[in-house]
């Protein structure tokens, strides 16, 4: 004769278990999706760009998706314009423009 | 009729399921916000290629140690202090504040600046010493 009681804690303690289980794959399925997918952050792109300023005197070219404006002295880098983006002030003095998705930085 | 052991046997397992369960959503979260919260610092990186910029410009024309010629490579309007020293000439440029903060070293860590000091010998100038420090705040977007 099977005991009803015991099946139904065997039952519970599976259930919580697997609940577990799913929660914690989730979690590391995502995390690991979004640090593969290799976008880059609006915040490393402007830092990025403030350290190329540092740079010797010269013209640089890139080819780049985000919204990237100069402002006051540093880049604002957006992925979409709804989006309030990231600014960050550089130390090098430079020029910059953006024509289509071609970044030109004059730097002095 | 109920067993009084085996209700508190069940309760004790329930308390150790949701004890496993704050724990196991806690360790989680901690590391995710631990991993996106902290912001990419690259004050070290920004320190040590302004500094050797510097040194190269100084090394084409020494002539060029003054605050009006460093201006034109460095926009010190921003969170920094520099001080350029080449034997009896000394130009400091920028925050004071900043460069207070790195000699005392004050204990709030979090809106620290970033120190950097560096000695560099100048070609073609009997191997004079370019002494650079810098000091780059901008802790709030980087610490």
């Amino acid at each position: 004769m099977k005991q009803k009681r015991g099946d139904q804690i065997f039952l519970l303690h599976s259930v919580f278990s697997l609940i577990i289980l799913v929660v914690i794959l989730l979690v590391l399925v995502s995390f690991i999706s979004e640090r593969g997918s290799e976008k880059i952050k609006p915040e490393v792109f402007a830092k990025d760009l403030c350290l190329l300023t540092l740079e010797d005197k010269g013209t640089i070219t890139i080819k780049t998706d985000f919204l990237v404006t100069k402002e006051q002295n540093g880049f604002l880098v957006k992925r979409k314009d709804s989006d309030p983006g990231f600014f960050y002030p550089c130390i090098g003095q430079f020029d910059a423009q953006k024509n289509g998705n071609i970044l030109t930085l004059e730097i002095k | 009729m109920k067993n009084k052991k085996a209700q508190l046997g069940e309760i004790t397992i329930w308390i150790y399921r949701f004890i496993m369960i704050i724990v196991v959503v806690g360790s989680i979260i901690a590391v995710i916000i631990n991993n996106y919260s902290t912001p990419y610092d690259v004050r070290p990186l920004e320190a040590s290629l302004l500094s050797s910029k510097i040194v190269k410009y100084i090394q084409e024309d020494p002539a060029r140690l003054n605050s009006d010629d460093i201006k034109k490579i460095v926009n010190i309007d921003e969170d920094i202090f520099i001080n350029i020293t080449l034997e009896n000439t000394n130009v400091a440029l920028g925050k004071d504040l900043l460069n207070v903060m790195c000699a005392t070293k004050s204990q709030t860590k979090k809106n620290m600046p970033y120190c950097f000091n560096d000695s560099y010998p100048l070609k073609g100038l009997n191997e004079k010493n370019l002494t650079i420090a810098i000091a780059i705040g901008k802790s709030q977007k980087n610490a």
